[in-house]
């Protein structure tokens, strides 16, 4: 069992997120950090994996600095 | 008195139903036949609240966030959605619940689909996030967290996050993760922007804490989680945890210390309550009952499954036991909301294998038939509910949940049929929409309608709202049964002359359904 930190800016699409689960498939906890600019299309451009997680705990963060689609 | 925190929600949560818990969900549709106003009284009427606007009652969940927090140090409470004002001029977080933000759940997403006219939960939600109080509160920096059941709305409703600058969205059991954001809110840090609360961080029953005021209509949990495993309920996806009784006396006690003397036992199924497997315990059910009537002049169950009712009775004579503790000069009749979900054992085997066990799936429409009647003749009145437009269904399905429906026809019960909703394991499933539906949910609904007004006259004169104290309520309600009636009959008149799709055409679709509502 392990937590997984992911970062996604404004051009990583959800297939990062899962991709990144492929490889920590133990991974308990996952931590998104997304652009903040614009934080909730952040949030509607991972919703497809939001909406399919349904054990694990996942916490997401709008992130400063990161740059998103304007 | 002021409040760091304010925990709230809008009228058609704050409010006891006129103490029947049934009523609360008329406000799960649109007002039809009389004005809002009127509508809002029947099924969410003001609470009674203390002299700081805290009211007497609040919904359970709400009462555990508020215990959480309290029992944490914070500053925190419930307060009505009417006396908001002066505590969010001074208020850091504003918290707020509940069970259907934006009428995206059944039944409220099908009495919107079908009438085209949004249902008052969602209006009243919305009216309260538009509130002048609110809205200046957030300009000066007031944070807002949302959670509760219908947390999962938010994803589909982002517009609406934007526009009431929500700054968390918990989906969840939230009792551990709450009290970190309110830390945080508090401290000025960082805060999610959502968090999901995975199996791994539920509470232990240790860690959930005990409600600090009376709850609605006396409701107090009794366990959290289900066995069954059915694929289109989120509540299986949670492990499965008992309440001990001295846990539950407390909370009995708080209630009774309001003043309430009755209760609602909350479990997905009470029959499990202490089980061993699916093996009920028939002494932990009978301390259980002869605890709450300790407390309480009646109780209610919030849901049993049919398949454990059957088993409970046919193996211990258990029904028959609880209500012979359950049953006296105070209470003659027993009400709960179960899952029937379908006919067709084609789906049953699907969607929900160990829905009818520990008989086999493939004896679900015999398993139904026998529980029910073993609910009616134990005075037990059942809200069933029908999920149409499971994945993959057909017309074959469709005609052996109407043949079904014929067999329960003479034993005293609603019947409720609900359009399905992605959630649980089939999260990631289409939306049922007005465009799937076919004759043959016509037909089932056209079917549930009839047996449900049938025998709701009876329910509500003999069992439900008697008395010359609910007389003006009876009267409502049985006025709004007549102009049902009378709708109905128009409508089957006019899908005899133009069937289904002169219908489709004439009802507005809601404009702020999921944008990805096509079916997988």
């Amino acid at each position: 069992m392990s937590d997984l930190v992911i970062e996604l800016d404004a051009r990583d699409e959800v297939k990062k997120l899962v991709e990144a689960l492929k490889l920590n498939p133990s991974a308990r906890k996952i931590t998104v950090y997304v652009a903040a600019n614009d934080s909730i299309r952040s949030i509607e451009r991972i919703r497809e994996f939001l909406v399919n997680n349904v054990s694990r705990t996942v916490v997401v963060y709008a992130k400063e600095g990161a740059q998103d689609e304007a | 008195m002021k409040l760091d925190i304010v925990i709230t929600s809008d009228r058609t949560m704050i409010t006891n139903h006129h103490g029947r818990e049934f009523l609360g969900f008329v406000a799960t549709g649109p007002p039809i036949g009389m004005p809002e106003r009127l509508w809002l009284w029947i099924c969410a009427p003001k609470p009674k609240v203390d002299k700081w606007g805290r009211p007497l009652e609040a919904p359970y969940g709400l009462r555990k966030i508020e215990a959480a927090l309290v029992d944490a140090g914070f500053n925190a409470a419930i307060i009505d959605p009417d006396h908001l004002g002066p505590y969010l001029r001074h208020a850091k977080v504003l918290m707020i619940g509940h069970h259907d933000y934006f009428a995206m759940a059944s039944p409220s997403i099908e009495w919107w689909l079908l009438t085209g006219s949004e249902p008052v939960n969602r209006r009243s939600f919305i009216r309260l996030m538009r509130r002048p109080e609110v809205r200046e509160a957030k300009r000066r920096g007031l944070k807002v967290i949302v959670g509760g059941p219908a947390a999962w709305q938010w994803l589909w409703n982002t517009d609406y996050w934007r526009e009431f600058a929500i700054d968390t969205v918990v989906d969840g059991e939230a009792e551990k993760v709450v009290v970190e954001l309110a830390a945080k809110a508090l401290n000025g840090e960082e805060l999610p922007l959502y968090v999901y609360v995975g199996s791994d961080d539920v509470p232990t029953i240790e860690e959930i804490p005990e409600i600090r005021g009376a709850s609605v209509n006396g409701l107090v949990e009794i366990m959290r989680g289900c066995p069954r495993g059915c694929h289109f309920c989120p509540v299986t996806l949670r492990p499965l945890r008992y309440y001990p009784l001295d846990k539950i006396e407390r909370e009995l006690r708080v209630n009774a210390s309001a003043g309430l003397d009755k209760c609602i036992l909350h479990s997905e199924d009470v029959l499990m309550y202490g089980a061993r497997g699916l093996e009920p315990n028939p002494d932990a059910l009978l301390k259980l009952h002869t605890l709450a009537k300790k407390y309480c002049k009646t109780l209610a169950w919030s849901h049993v499954t049919l398949a454990e009712v059957k088993y409970a009775e046919e193996k211990h004579r258990l029904i028959t036991k609880l209500t012979e503790v359950i049953y006296d000069e105070h209470q003659q009749y027993l009400g709960v909301q179960i899952g029937l979900e379908t006919g067709s054992v084609n789906l049953a085997k699907k969607f929900m294998p160990a829905k009818a066990a520990p008989y086999p799936i493939e004896m679900w429409p015999q398993v139904v038939e026998d529980a029910v009647a073993i609910l009616h003749d134990h005075h037990i009145v059942p809200a069933l509910t029908l999920i149409l437009g499971l994945p993959g269904e057909t017309e074959e399905d469709l005609a052996q949940t109407a043949e079904l429906l014929d067999r329960l026809k003479d034993y005293r019960s609603l019947i409720v049929p609900m359009f399905f909703v992605p959630l649980g394991a089939l999260r990631d499933r289409g939306w049922f929409l007005r465009e799937h539906l076919k004759e043959g949910h016509i037909e089932l609904m056209r079917r549930c309608l009839w047996h449900s007004l049938k025998w709701a006259e009876d329910i509500i004169s003999s069992f439900y709202l008697k008395g010359a104290h609910n007389a003006l309520l009876r009267w409502s309600l049985k006025l709004f049964l007549t102009y049902v009636k009378r709708k109905a009959i128009e409508i089957e008149k006019w899908l005899k002359e133009g069937g289904w799709s002169s219908v489709k055409e004439s009802v507005k679709e809601p404009v702020a359904l999921p944008t990805i509502a096509e079916r997988a």
